[in-house]
């Protein structure tokens, strides 16, 4: 960040481009010194708006699914804040639009903008309370981040009916001895409660910075594990020999799964994996 | 259930819940993928998801369609909250996904064959499209992936005062070519109502 703040109206603006291009320094400060504040609170909003289209353009390229947690979440969140709208966002008068005031993004100047914040946190503050009393109690069963994944296999375990343990197999044209070493392990999974694990022994250990193993769920519905693209459960990595519990994060909810797959990717994974590097896969066990 | 053209903040404005899915169905991805490279971890990013899809909700109802889409309110939101969780953490992404992605890609920047979001990203489009490759990567760099000027200089081997030539250049095109789009759309709509501007 720079404390420096710009002297000239050329300066204050190359300062503000530099503030929202590469977020070197906050906006809002800026408005409060001599620089930005000169320009009209529109001038900023343009430039905000022009990142903003720029970062969708990108964004659109690598376009990722939500993972399902964390849409639950958001969703559980927007749920309880539009179901008791009125008293959550107070409309102040002094804040309402004007005709001539068509701008919503207004970043303020500091002082006024603790005075702002100030009074709307003041109804945020219960607002937050019911939130988080609310978001806790829509997902009891939720495994906590801070619950080691082992923890949080055995709960499954002992708490779930339709709980299912299913081993890993050879994926590809060669074993996965060959290319892999012995990989031992299982995967359990609960439909009912979309939540599962891999458990893995004996995956070498990859170098996070340029690959990472991914979890692929492949459902019924989406076709023979070898022949679509099935729905990304997530990355994770091995740090050593020891026996791994990791977690299934399923972008999308898993219905009728009929594998669980690893894959070898690049770091942060692929939406769509080219199938290239496979590693193991456990099909569903048959009744017997 | 809301079509796929309405606007849904409004919606979320008056408590109406079905508009929260509609709204992660439509925005979700973007939001995601936003926060997955401005962001060290994947935790991290799942943590600043939430807490942007929160002020979203929260400010839903200062949306004004007339001054820009749905998608760029919730991307200015996305990506002050991603800057200022940037900032106090003082961590920036890791540079390897980058380098990884961008080799994926093939592309340094070429955005030819990206999706379409929203009315605004096709404006970007084009103005990326007059940007030579340098130019288009180190806005790239910057906006999309969080990098510093430093760190874009350093990569790609420009100086440093290049490179936010670069980023205030193309930013300044992107803006006058939305405020040229913009006052055109008002002309059309006043000249459909006769009345003179």
């Amino acid at each position: 960040m720079s404390d420096t703040y710009p002297r000239s109206r050329d300066d204050a603006f190359d300062a503000l481009l530099d503030a929202i291009a590469f977020g070197d320094n906050d906006v809002a400060a800026l408005d409060s010194g001599s620089g930005v504040g000169r320009f009209d609170p529109s001038e900023v909003h343009e430039i905000e708006h022009a990142a903003a289209a720029v970062a969708c353009l990108y964004a659109a390229r690598h376009a990722e699914s939500l993972p399902h947690e964390l849409r639950l979440r958001c969703e559980g969140a927007g749920r309880v804040l539009a179901s008791d709208r009125p008293a959550a966002v107070p409309v102040r008068p002094s804040e309402s639009r004007t005709s001539h005031e068509p701008l919503r993004f207004t970043p303020r100047p500091a002082n006024e903008q603790t005075k702002r914040a100030t009074s709307v946190n003041l109804g945020w503050l219960a607002a937050a309370a019911c939130l988080a009393i609310a978001v806790v109690a829509a997902w009891p069963s939720a495994p906590s981040r801070e619950t080691p994944p082992e923890a949080q296999m055995a709960a499954l375990l002992s708490s779930a009916d339709d709980v299912t343990r299913w081993d890993w197999a050879d994926w590809g044209d060669q074993p996965t001895s060959e290319q892999f070493g012995s990989v031992e392990g299982e995967v359990v999974w609960s439909e009912s409660e979309q939540e599962g694990y891999l458990v893995l022994t004996g995956l070498p250990v990859n170098d996070p910075s340029s690959e990472q193993y991914q979890v692929w769920v492949v459902e019924s519905s989406r076709g023979t594990p070898l022949e679509v693209p099935p729905v990304d459960g997530g990355v994770f990595d091995v740090t050593g020999p020891d026996r791994a519990v990791i977690p299934i994060r399923s972008a999308l909810p898993a219905r009728d799964v009929v594998a669980f797959a690893v894959t070898l990717e690049a770091a942060g994974g692929v939406v769509v994996s080219d199938q290239s590097r496979k590693v193991v896969i456990a099909t569903a066990p048959t009744e017997s | 259930m809301s079509t796929s053209d309405q606007n849904l903040l409004p919606l979320i404005a008056t408590g109406d819940q079905s508009a929260v899915e509609d709204c992660l169905d439509r925005y979700g991805g973007l939001v995601w993928s936003l926060a997955r490279r401005m962001c060290p971890t994947r935790d991290e990013a799942e943590d600043a998801v939430q807490e942007i899809f929160i002020e979203v909700w929260k400010n839903a109802g200062r949306f004004d369609a007339s001054i820009a889409s749905e998608v760029t309110f919730i991307a200015v939101i996305a990506r002050r909250r991603l800057i200022d969780r940037r900032r106090r953490a003082g961590r920036r992404p890791d540079e390897s996904t980058i380098i990884e992605e961008t080799i994926r890609d093939g592309s340094n920047g070429d955005v030819e064959s990206a999706q379409v979001i929203g009315e605004e990203a096709e404006i970007a489009r084009e103005v990326m499209r007059e940007l030579s490759e340098e130019q288009q990567r180190v806005l790239q760099l910057s906006i999309f992936y969080g990098q510093s000027h430093e760190k874009i200089a350093r990569s790609t081997g420009l100086p440093l005062g290049t490179v936010k030539t670069h980023a205030r250049r193309g930013l300044i095109r992107v803006r006058d070519l939305l405020k040229e789009r913009r006052a055109s759309r008002l002309d059309g709509s006043l000249g459909e109502t006769g009345v003179s501007s």
